[in-house]
């Protein structure tokens, strides 16, 4: 118990497994952001049939979530400016969370649109599994935010540099 | 859960971030070989797609509604709804001008309905969408549990006769 416990302050300070899910993460970002970018029309449908933007808003955000995704992935997964690409995926989670549970509470199913998955065989219909996914995400980049420790990372490489040429 | 000293900055940055991301979503799109732009999309209004039940759908039948099928052509062929007509919404709903051409079938008083095999409401939600945003119905039903719901309530199914792409 006193182990696990112990592993779970390694993560949460930073360290080779919190390094693991930031790249993960990160590449997930980029992976499903550029699958959006490819195809920005497919998206835009997706995005509207969440029904929370006006007809006009919807290829606005069709042309702008993507990059927004691969961008902070691709911050996070090289390991520069980590926190504000953390607080960007974790804040992109949690809006995401809430239109799939405002969409799933009215009775709608439809492919979520996230990962780009559902071209692959996987099912992702909106509902309790996907939100599932997204909260344990949504933890993940949150422990990213406050880690203050980040091996395998640009910014940690920066550090050592700066230290020894003190 | 993000504690906020120290939150200014990080916030400052994310900020710059997203306004170079979507700088370059912008400029993408003018860039994209297919030519997405920044249009309005048609606005669907919320109520414009209704999903019903088989006995709300049965009624419209009865009334004289257009029903759509958009299951593919070979499970349309197999068993279908009788006099529904096959507009098959994967891997992507009819071109325009397909639809154009089909005009006539939406030349009735009562608003069509779309169903599919009632596992993927959403394929038959985006071909009742790509309906009323050409501007063929003010508004589109959906049989919210599909084929297998109009069966498991008893009602008619036409089976392995029958063209498809054709109607009545």
């Amino acid at each position: 118990m006193n182990s696990m416990m112990n592993t779970f302050k390694g993560m949460v300070y930073g360290n080779g497994v919190t390094a693991f899910f930031r790249i993960a993460l990160g590449l997930l970002f980029v992976v499903s952001g550029a699958e959006k970018m490819l195809d920005p029309a497919a998206f835009g449908k997706t995005v509207g049939m969440y029904g929370l933007l006006p007809g006009e808003l919807v290829p606005l955000a069709a042309l702008t979530i993507p990059p927004v995704e691969i961008l902070s992935g691709g911050l996070l997964a090289a390991g520069y400016r980590i926190r504000p690409a953390a607080l960007i995926v974790s804040a992109m989670l949690a809006v995401f969370m809430a239109a799939v549970a405002y969409n799933y509470a009215r009775g709608l199913r439809f492919d979520c649109g996230c990962l780009g998955l559902a071209r692959l065989g996987f099912d992702e219909q909106i509902g309790p599994a996907v939100m599932a996914r997204d909260l344990f995400l949504l933890a993940v980049s949150t422990m990213l935010y406050r880690a203050k420790k980040h091996t395998a990372s640009i910014e940690s490489f920066a550090e050592r540099v700066r230290l020894h040429n003190l | 859960m993000i504690e906020l000293s120290g939150f200014k900055k990080p916030a400052r940055e994310a900020a710059v971030i997203i306004g170079i991301a979507c700088a370059l979503g912008l400029l993408s799109g003018l860039l994209h070989p297919r030519g997405y732009r920044l249009e309005p999309a048609a606005a669907v209004s919320r109520d414009a797609i209704v999903h019903i039940g088989a006995v709300q759908a049965k009624a419209k039948l009865d009334r004289g509604a257009l029903f759509i099928d958009a299951r593919t052509g070979p499970e349309f062929k197999e068993c279908a709804i009788p006099g529904a007509v096959n507009l098959p919404a994967r891997p992507e709903p009819l071109s325009r001008r397909t639809l154009q051409e089909r005009l006539v079938l939406f030349e009735r008083e009562v608003e069509p309905v779309v169903y599919g095999d009632g596992e993927r409401p959403d394929i038959d939600e985006i071909l009742a969408r790509a309906l009323v945003e050409a501007g063929h119905t003010r508004r589109a039903y959906i049989l919210s549990g599909g084929i297998a719901e109009w069966e498991a309530m008893g009602f008619p199914v036409r089976r392995d006769s029958g063209e498809p792409l054709e109607g009545q």
